[in-house]
């Protein structure tokens, strides 16, 4: 299977603090790769790299084997390849539903407004937003945010969906309706990669789990090679932990 | 008011071309344009109305007093019709080197330094200087200079006639104040014991103010004076010998006591104090009714500019304050060196119009730029002025704005692959400029307020107007009592206005489907 996306010894620092120490990791076509990890072990800062948000120190980031870090390959046409899902929803403010689906295919894909309103229409019905296609954003409740968040990351027909937690921010009765959404797009064979401490969806989801701790990865391998028989210790205890604090 | 603008703008640019070509031309016009600023009774000032006397003057007004007299005079001699220019005080010469006017007659004095630039008659009018004091004072009846040992004596600003003071023995020399209406509210009320005044203006004084004389001195008890200095005369282009002599010659043929006679007759004619019931406010009415197209036109005017001022100021601030964003120091760290080489001009223009007064900057770009390489008048350089300065604030009121934007606004539009630019342009500029609508709207209310300080270049703005009207009255009170009522108005006018806006702003229809019952939300729950 081609591999999409491919990081090469990359490193990252915030000040002193290292929070990516050497990480090496790839994604192929129709994957869903799912990092679990403890707070502050680097999983969201390794996601916020895959679309240049982070800029890393060392190392390589080939999108289709062509570099994004070198500037081999347009960031702004990178990013319009790798969507993105925030754990704060991050909709546009002075948008309203549907204009926030259809402000980057009109203004990045160059589509007009016709064919981007048809594509948001059937983005957002997907997620069950289509009714609200005409409020302000600001009036939603989170869930629904959300949903449009993924429906504005959808309508840019992206190869690879990255989610940073998406359910973090969510109250519990909402975080079903999200997780609803994003089995069935892993279910249609999109390619995803998911920060996320929602274990029993990782679990249900992915194709794999990696393991991060201390900025490198630890373990990777199927859910069941993982959550089943995990070979290290440190994961042995993170799954310890989560499983007694559940 | 704009057709009488364009009338004059058509007169001076045919004027001008028709007399630039060669003076001789002059010659064979039958017009005799004179040059005077309307503002200085009793030699000219200003009347609201057409009379007997008075002649409608190209620059708005009607154009009355000692010089307007003599220019009549000189007309007829010369067998031209009089045509008179209201124009300031520093664009009369000028109008007389472009030969926009013929002379000046102005109550100008032929000092060394303006024989440089004009050729000047004999006087037409010697003055005298005197001292004007309380009728309750104890110095009515001195007779020299002797007499106002120890006294506290006052003079106009940048004057000889402040100079002179110090020729009194023992004077107690009093802070010299702008104008005469100042003068004589300080006089009246006794906070000084005496003020120094031209003989014209004195008379001119006690017209309006029946409590003050004036104290004249016999020969050589009084002040010494250099006759050119307490003397007007006539102006005219340098070189133009023949006019200089046709003038002079029409001079000499008024007499000494017709020219007092003149001057006598224009002092009782200029304009009185308007309203003494003493009552604030209905005299204030009289004001405001005799000089209402004046005050509406300075209303036209700081409005224009105040608005003019902050819509380019508010371009300018989204501009500036934009680029700052995007070059100054960011989380993306895409800082060239072509981004710190703009950031640190923008910083530059930013911090120079915000850390200067707006009044230091319009007097130096006006005089040193404006004025004379672009020739803009004082309402055009306002407005270059007032949108520059607005431009530096408002581009930090913009900055301030983008950086209350969540960065994840920012995360998201750059995560769907939108530049920087656009991110700027679609997603935060129009979040940051709703924030910040309150601070906008309150640089327009400032611009309203502030923008009287612009005065000083020329430009007729409603505190002008309320210095001209002082003038014109010596009324000190009821002219500002005037602009403080207006100027609260439109600021009053102009919040409530962007009160509403604002609300406008915050609650943007928007169609949150009725149709969606609370059991649907559920559902979709």
């Amino acid at each position: 299977m081609e591999k999409i996306l491919e990081i090469k010894h990359l490193r990252k620092n915030f000040g002193n603090l290292e929070v990516l120490k050497d990480i090496n990791f790839d994604v192929k076509k129709g994957e869903v790769v799912t990092i679990i990890g403890s707070s502050g072990s680097g999983k969201s800062t390794m996601l916020r790299c895959m679309n240049l948000l982070e800029k890393p120190d060392q190392g390589a980031i080939l999108y289709h084997g062509k570099d994004i870090v070198t500037g081999e390959l347009n960031v702004n046409q990178h990013r319009s390849h790798v969507g993105m899902v925030f754990q704060n929803f991050n909709l546009f403010n002075n948008k309203n539903v549907l204009e926030n689906c259809v402000i980057g295919q009109m203004k990045v894909l160059k589509k007009s407004r016709s064919d981007a309103e048809e594509t948001a229409k059937f983005f957002l019905k997907k997620v069950g937003m289509e009714k609200f296609a005409h409020a302000n954003s600001v009036q939603l409740s989170g869930g629904q945010k959300q949903r449009v968040a993924i429906a504005r990351a959808l309508c840019m027909n992206p190869e690879i969906l990255l989610f940073d937690e998406p359910t973090s921010a969510l109250d519990p009765e909402m975080v079903g309706e999200i997780l609803a959404v994003m089995k069935t797009l892993a279910q249609e064979g999109l390619t995803m990669i998911i920060v996320t401490h929602e274990m029993q969806f990782a679990k249900d989801v992915s194709t794999r789990i990696v393991f991060m701790d201390k900025g490198v990865i630890v373990e990777q391998g199927s859910p069941e090679e993982l959550f089943d028989h995990p070979q290290h210790d440190r994961t042995k205890e993170f799954l310890h932990r989560y499983r007694l604090s559940n | 008011m704009i057709k009488k603008f364009l009338i004059l703008l058509i007169a001076v640019l045919l004027f001008g071309c028709a007399s630039s070509e060669k003076n001789i031309q002059l010659e064979h016009q039958d017009t005799f344009a004179v040059g005077m600023e309307c503002n200085y009774a009793p030699f000219n000032w200003m009347d609201s109305d057409p009379n007997e006397t008075n002649v409608e003057a190209i620059g708005g007004g009607y154009c009355d007093g000692y010089d307007v007299q003599i220019a009549k005079r000189i007309a007829q001699s010369l067998q031209k019709d009089l045509v008179i220019y209201n124009l300031d005080w520093d664009s009369l010469e000028p109008s007389l080197k472009s030969n926009t006017i013929d002379a000046i007659i102005a109550g100008m004095s032929a000092t060394d330094e303006r024989r440089k630039n004009a050729d000047f008659t004999e006087p037409y009018y010697n003055s005298e200087v005197v001292l004007i004091v309380r009728k309750d004072s104890e110095y009515v009846n001195a007779t020299s200079l002797e007499d106002f040992r120890g006294a506290t004596v006052q003079g106009q600003l940048n004057t000889m006639y402040d100079d002179l003071i110090d020729q009194i023995p023992d004077v107690d020399h009093d802070q010299p104040l702008e104008n005469y209406s100042y003068l004589i509210a300080d006089l009246a009320s006794g906070s000084v014991d005496a003020l120094i005044a031209e003989i014209p203006v004195a008379l001119g004084a006690i017209a309006t103010q029946p409590n003050l004389t004036i104290v004249r001195f016999a020969e050589g008890k009084g002040f010494h004076v250099d006759l050119a200095h307490a003397s007007v005369s006539i102006g005219v282009k340098k070189g133009n010998k023949s006019l200089l002599t046709s003038i002079q010659e029409a001079l000499n043929d008024i007499s000494e006591e017709e020219r007092s006679q003149i001057m006598e007759d224009a002092t009782k004619r200029q304009p009185a104090q308007i309203g003494d019931s003493g009552n604030l406010l209905k005299d204030s009415w009289s004001v405001f009714v005799k000089y209402k197209d004046l005050f509406i036109q300075g209303i036209v005017n700081t409005l224009i500019v105040a608005l003019i001022g902050t819509i380019v100021g508010l371009c300018i601030g989204l501009c500036i304050g934009g680029i700052r964003s995007i070059t100054g120091k960011n989380e993306f760290n895409e800082r060239k060196w072509t981004h710190k080489v703009i950031y640190f001009i923008t910083s530059v223009y930013v911090e120079v119009f915000r850390g200067t007064p707006m009044l230091v900057q319009a007097m130096f770009l006006y005089f040193t730029i404006f004025k004379p390489i672009f020739d803009w008048n004082g309402m055009q350089s306002a407005m270059v002025i007032i949108s520059m300065n607005t431009g530096g604030y408002m581009a930090e009121i913009i900055r301030s704005g983008i950086q209350s934007i969540d960065k994840g606004q920012t995360e998201a539009a750059r995560s769907i692959g939108m530049s920087s630019m656009q991110t700027m342009f679609y997603i935060i500029l129009p979040q940051a400029i709703k924030n910040a609508f309150p601070s906008i709207g309150n640089e327009f209310v400032v611009n309203i307020k502030d923008s009287c300080v612009l005065n000083s270049i020329t430009f007729s703005e409603l505190f002008l107007v309320a210095v001209k009207v002082q003038g014109a009255t010596f009324s000190y009170a009821e002219p500002f009592f005037i602009v403080a009522i207006i100027y609260f108005i439109l600021t009053f006018t102009t919040t409530r206005i962007l009160g509403v806006l604002e609300y406008r702003l915050n609650h943007k229809k928007s169609s949150y489907p009725a149709s969606v019952t609370n059991h649907e939300m559920n559902v979709l729950k």
